[in-house]
């Protein structure tokens, strides 16, 4: 169930657009931050009945965006863009490394919860192919040694890295 | 009258002569089935449905139940009934099989063309010629019949000469092609 | 779009078309071919598929032919061009590389756009080598249809068909890029009831049917044009029939009846037909049972105990029930064999159609309605393309509806608002509508009635707040309908069975035309939900009405007849059903003849009354409950094994045709009628019993029913026949119509509502497999006030005891019914709920009591 101030911020958020249908993905980032970082059914189903918009429509928009989940995710999620520039530059190396390291294929989470490892479009930053987006941070210009940097200092937990 | 006494007695020794000289050539018939029958490697006998023999589809049938062969068929011989396979019990690989697959040989003129039209090269024109039964209805040959193989007691003449092959009956040879 | 016409030229041909209508349909007109797979004539044009891209001079780049408008002068070169021909021709290999050219297996094969086209345009052969992309296939959407994603081309059509037609938005595209498909809410099957027309028009193999899945090829079918009978519309359809079976029902496009759609129980409850269960020889009771016998037998039999009884008691101790679910044909002749061969006018059918009530005038009519009101009618269910044309009004035209019923309806969803009422209660709020209108709309609706002052008097009394209490309806709902109607341009009442039932025939229509009086250019028109029953009462299937509603008790109709059919008719009044049921159990009654209905099977007492019939002849598809009681059991012909006309809801005569033989000895209706008659008769009037097939009883009908002079079945052709509308005389007074106080009996507190489902148990829906499914188990809907009252929980079992039995249901606790009412569907539950249901009273009370 959202919670009331979900719902709230959902129905402010619809204001804002001429059109409240615009608001969906902004609603839906909301519902989704409210489920634990995924959008199960009944999210969907909530955001659509709150917006008044037939739920298999929310859905479709749903599972375009890369960054909505429609499974359970991990803690931390890996996005690798696998589009034109960062292909070139390796970043299907990247990808395959990725997954011997976590020991995951793509779209699977570690056993321990931790991990993600999503395929993602264009994150828009092909200037410094290759590039990796971890949650809300973008790495950039990376090798396979800058990742297990990253990686360490993440399971560490000293945060991000630079 | 005595003109026409000679001439028909001339034409009648004629013949008989025609007949004794058969009497020492050798003979076109044979024994069938104690002796094996020559045919052409192209000859269409009766049907046979065909089972894969190897890869990941071994022992399903061919038969996708398309009906491909029915359509095809200048005389509608052949009644095609598909099914649909069933999780677990698959009669032939993909989701559709031949639940009722009939012909009637006393209509079809074995032309070929059920097997030109199929796409998995289950239905062949196989080489058994021996179709004669007691009845009608028998004459209707069911998938079962279809499915089981039946060879002539033949020698197969190969398009190049020299490797002559006999078949018995009962011994199940190796589809061509 | 406007009136101008423009002038573009296509591949060098001039060709006139309106102005802003597009490229594609410009061609179309001009009989030039551009090839498409993701526009379709009735659906809005998306431009997804690439497939029709023309060359249009002056603009850059290709264009798609299906979204672009025309413009005056306008160059397009379609086939001319060698860039869009080449275009189109990389578009077909384009789609194809990812297709899986599974042909021989796919129920499209044959009929399928995609295969047409790569044969026509295609370029023969792929260069695409790799491994296709994989999506799921064998994907069931629902119990009905099953969807193959790797076949879909994503035009888009299954979506916007749901969308701009059923506005049911249960598919859509999921993923993207190379990934997108089709798909459902996530584990929710399509519950739309429009689904199968996904399939017609799907332009490949994607979206296929459960129930035709691998029964046939579509080349081996031999197609027959016929109808639906399965409720009042009459859809035009297709019978696909291979080797004596029918494999599956498609749409005929008739644009004064169904477009080219038809609802998923046309479609694909055809399962009856074949079903094993079919009765294939006449059955006679010898020793107690009903065993096999010939017709010979048989009819010997039942001229021989007819003739007996004939002798004995008298021609009004015979009766018959004729059916508002078969043939004009058959109705026709039950009649004339009962009126002239027995001389009663006993003959009736059940769910006759009120008197007072009018047919539809047209069905595509219904979408330039600006309000349609529903009178104790729910389209979805009772008549579904009604509900189809209803929902065009509201999508393309913002048509409102308003409601009418005692509990909320699917047509509900549209903001109504809803009037729920009582049974009983129909007076009542029609009263309140008219005096609220009369409030709202002030001097102009007044100016319409002739006797507005005096009448004002009496509609004192009915004011929305007083009508409260008295039907149930919320004095704000009545206010805002009222407020809907005054302003309404063209409101048409939509009047169902329901709503006469309580108050009455007479007293509901008054209420009803006081309303309509009131109002701009107001229609009512009866939704009849059954597949003939205009046909029945229009065929004389009354006893006060000979063919053409012409009254028996006028001597000169029945001197005319009587010369026609060559016997004197009987001037004694015949028994309708609710007389015939009094009669049976009296003992008044020796011998009926039930044709097409089961009576026993809708309420406890006309099976009861029947086994007092010493001499019962039914004749029916299947072993009926009422089949069970009879003595003489007649296997007749089904709807797609007989030939013979129907009657839509909108007066419409329509043909069915025989598409294959009946199963074992069954028989058309005309044939046993006629034979039976043949073997009563004397010799010398043999003669008059002379029909041959059911177009030579067709030739009668068309003498006898005057409007029909001159109609044969080569008139009515494939499309049928639709009547002028009938004359209905304006009233310019309103007539004082008094409502009932609302009824009481502490016994029973609550009013049984029954109503139809889309899918149910009845006799000819349970012989459908997989609709089965879709069948909800037996439940009752109460209101949350019913509820505290009885101590009842959402989802408790329960009894529902009428003064008649009592019955297990499931409770739904909703507000979406009126207080002091439950709901209970029709042909659900096993005994049925006819088993409460006392027969002639209007109303059934019931109460309820937790199970233990």
């Amino acid at each position: 169930m959202l919670s009331e101030k979900a719902r709230q911020e959902i129905r402010t958020l619809c204001q804002q657009y001429p059109s409240h249908q615009s608001g969906l993905l902004a609603a839906l980032y909301v519902a989704q931050q409210e489920y634990g970082g995924w959008l199960p059914p009944e999210a969907l189903d909530e955001v659509a009945t709150l917006m008044g918009l037939p739920a298999t429509y929310v859905a479709s928009a749903a599972s375009f965006y890369t960054m909505f989940h429609r499974k359970p995710v991990g803690h931390h999620r890996i996005e690798v863009c696998t589009n034109i520039s960062c292909s070139l530059l390796g970043a299907d190396h990247l990808l395959a490394y990725l997954s011997r390291k976590l020991g995951i294929q793509v779209g699977e989470t570690t056993p321990d919860g931790q991990f993600t490892l999503l395929e993602v479009e264009c994150l828009g930053s092909c200037g410094t192919a290759p590039v990796i987006k971890i949650d809300d941070q973008y790495y950039e210009n990376l090798t396979e040694e800058k990742v297990d940097h990253i990686l360490d200092r993440i399971t560490t937990g000293k945060g991000r890295a630079s | 009258m005595v003109r026409d006494a000679i001439v028909g007695f001339w034409h009648i020794l004629r013949a008989m002569g025609m007949t004794l000289k058969y009497f020492f050539t050798k003979p076109v018939t044979v024994q069938y089935p104690e002796q094996p029958v020559r045919l052409y490697p192209r000859f269409r006998g009766r049907h046979e449905l065909r089972r894969y023999e190897e890869g990941p589809y071994q022992g399903l049938e061919r038969c996708i139940g398309c009906a491909l062969c029915a359509a095809y068929c200048p005389t509608q011989c052949i009644y095609v009934q598909a099914g649909e396979n069933q999780d677990g019990v698959q009669r032939s690989p993909g989701e559709r099989y031949a639940e009722i697959y009939e012909i009637n040989l006393l209509r079809c003129m074995f032309c070929g063309y059920c097997e030109e039209a199929c796409p998995t090269g289950a239905i062949v024109l196989r080489r058994q010629f021996a179709l004669a039964d007691y009845s009608r209805d028998r004459l209707i040959y069911t998938q079962d019949r279809l499915l089981t193989p039946s060879e002539p007691h033949a020698i197969i003449l190969d398009d190049r000469a020299g490797s002559e092959q006999e078949r018995r009956p009962g011994v199940s040879g190796k589809p061509k092609g | 779009m406007s009136d101008q016409t423009v002038c573009v030229i296509i591949d060098g041909q001039e060709v006139r078309c309106p102005a802003g209508c597009t490229v594609y349909e410009a061609a179309t007109t001009a009989g030039i071919h551009i090839p498409t797979f993701c526009h379709h004539p009735k659906l809005v044009p998306v431009g997804a598929c690439r497939q029709c891209l023309v060359e249009v001079e002056g603009m850059r780049g290709l264009q798609t032919a299906c979204t672009t408008p025309v413009r005056d002068n306008m160059v397009v070169k379609v086939h001319t061009s060698p860039a869009a021909v080449k275009a189109r021709k990389a578009n077909i290999e384009f789609l194809l590389t990812n297709h899986p050219l599974d042909c021989p297996v796919c129920d499209k094969g044959g009929e399928c756009p995609l295969q047409n086209q790569a044969m026509q345009d295609g370029p023969g052969q792929s260069r695409y080598v790799e491994e296709k992309r994989h999506k799921n296939k064998r994907y069931p959407l629902s119990e009905l249809i099953v969807l193959d994603q790797e076949r879909c081309v994503l035009c888009w059509r299954c979506i916007r068909f749901l969308d701009e037609w059923a506005d049911d938005h249960e598919l859509d595209l999921f993923g993207r890029g190379a990934d997108t498909r089709i798909d459902t809410f996530p584990g929710r099957p399509l519950r739309s009831k429009w689904q199968g027309n996904t399939i017609d028009i799907c332009p490949v193999g994607a979206l296929t049917s459960r129930i035709f899945r691998f029964e046939a090829r579509v080349w081996e079918l031999t197609n027959t044009a016929s109808v639906c009978p399965l409720c009042g519309v009459g859809c035009n359809i297709v019978l696909g029939v291979k080797n004596q079976k029918v494999r599956r029902i498609t749409p005929r496009e008739n644009m004064e009846v169904n477009d080219t759609w038809i609802c998923d129980k046309g479609r694909f409850a055809h399962g009856f037909v074949d079903h094993p269960d079919r009765l294939k020889t006449p059955l006679i009771r010898r020793n107690g049972k009903l065993e096999p016998a010939t017709w010979e037998e048989a009819l010997d039999l039942i001229a021989a105990r007819l003739n007996a009884i004939l002798q004995e008691d008298g021609p009004q101790a015979m009766a018959a029930l004729g059916s508002n679910q078969v043939t004009n044909e058959a109705n026709y002749l039950l009649q004339r064999f009962m009126r002239v061969v027995l001389g009663t006018n006993n003959v009736d059918h059940i769910g006759r159609i009120p008197t007072g009530a009018t047919p539809l005038t047209s069905l595509p009519g219904l979408e330039h309605r600006d309000v349609i009101v529903l009178l104790g009618c729910d389209p979805s269910t009772e008549a579904p393309l009604v509900e189809l044309w209803i929902k065009k009004a509201v999508l393309r035209h913002g048509a409102r509806v308003l409601v009418a019923n005692p509990h909320q309806i699917e047509l509900c969803r549209y903001g109504g608002p809803w009037l729920g009422y009582r049974p009983g209660g129909e007076v009542a709020l029609l009263n309140g509508l008219v005096r609220a209108v009369l409030d709202v709309g002030a001097k102009d609706q007044a100016a319409r009635a002739a006797n507005i002052e005096e009448s004002r008097s009496w509609l004192k009394a009915y004011t929305p707040e007083r009508v409260e209490p008295l039907c149930g309806t919320p004095a704000a709902a009545l206010r805002q309908a009222a407020e809907v109607l005054v302003q309404a341009r063209r409101p048409l009442f939509l009047v169902g069975p329901a709503w006469t039932k309580g108050s009455g025939e007479q007293r509901a229509f008054d209420a009803l035309a006081n309303l309509t009086l009131l109002l701009n250019d107001a229609e009512t028109g009866f939704v009849a939900g059954d597949a003939n029953a205009w046909g029945a009462l229009q065929m004389g299937v009354a006893p006060h009405w000979y063919p053409g509603q012409q009254p028996c008790q006028d001597p000169e109709i029945r001197n005319r007849l009587s010369s026609f059919w060559g016997t004197k008719l009987s001037p004694v009044p015949g028994l309708d059903w609710d007389g015939m049921l009094p009669a049976c159990a009296q003992g008044k009654l020796k011998g009926m003849w039930i044709i097409g209905s089961d009576p026993a099977h809708r309420s406890q007492t006309a099976g009861e009354a029947l086994k007092r019939i010493p001499f019962l002849v039914v004749q029916d598809l299947f072993m009926t409950e009422t089949a069970t009681l009879a003595q003489v059991v007649l296997p007749t012909a089904s709807f797609a094994e007989t030939e013979g006309t129907l009657t839509n809801l909108t007066g419409r005569l329509q043909m069915i045709r025989p598409a294959k033989r009946p199963p074992g000895q069954a028989r058309p209706d005309w044939w046993i009628i006629t034979e039976l008659a043949r073997r009563m008769v004397e010799s010398k009037r043999q003669k008059s019993w002379d029909f041959a097939s059911a177009a030579s009883v067709f030739q009668e009908i068309a003498k006898v029913i005057p409007g029909y002079r001159g109609l044969s079945y080569t008139t009515l052709g494939e499309a049928g026949w639709q009547p002028a509308p009938a004359q209905v005389k304006a009233r310019r007074h309103l007539v004082r119509v008094e409502a009932d106080p609302p009824s009481a009996d502490p016994n029973y507190p609550l009013e049984l509502v029954t109503g139809r489902l889309l899918y149910d148990r009845g006799t000819l829906l349970r012989r459908a497999s997989r609709i089965q499914n879709l069948v909800p188990s037996p439940y009752v809907i109460i209101h949350p006030d019913t509820a505290n009252q009885f101590g009842i929980a959402h989802g408790d079992p329960v009894w529902l005891i009428s003064s008649q039995g009592q019955l297990p249901f499931t409770v739904l606790v909703s507000d979406e019914i009126v207080a002091g009412t439950v709901f209970v569907p029709w042909n659900v539950s096993d005994p049925p709920v006819g088993m409460l249901v006392s027969e002639p009273e209007g109303l059934t009370r019931v109460r309820l009591a937790k199970q233990e």
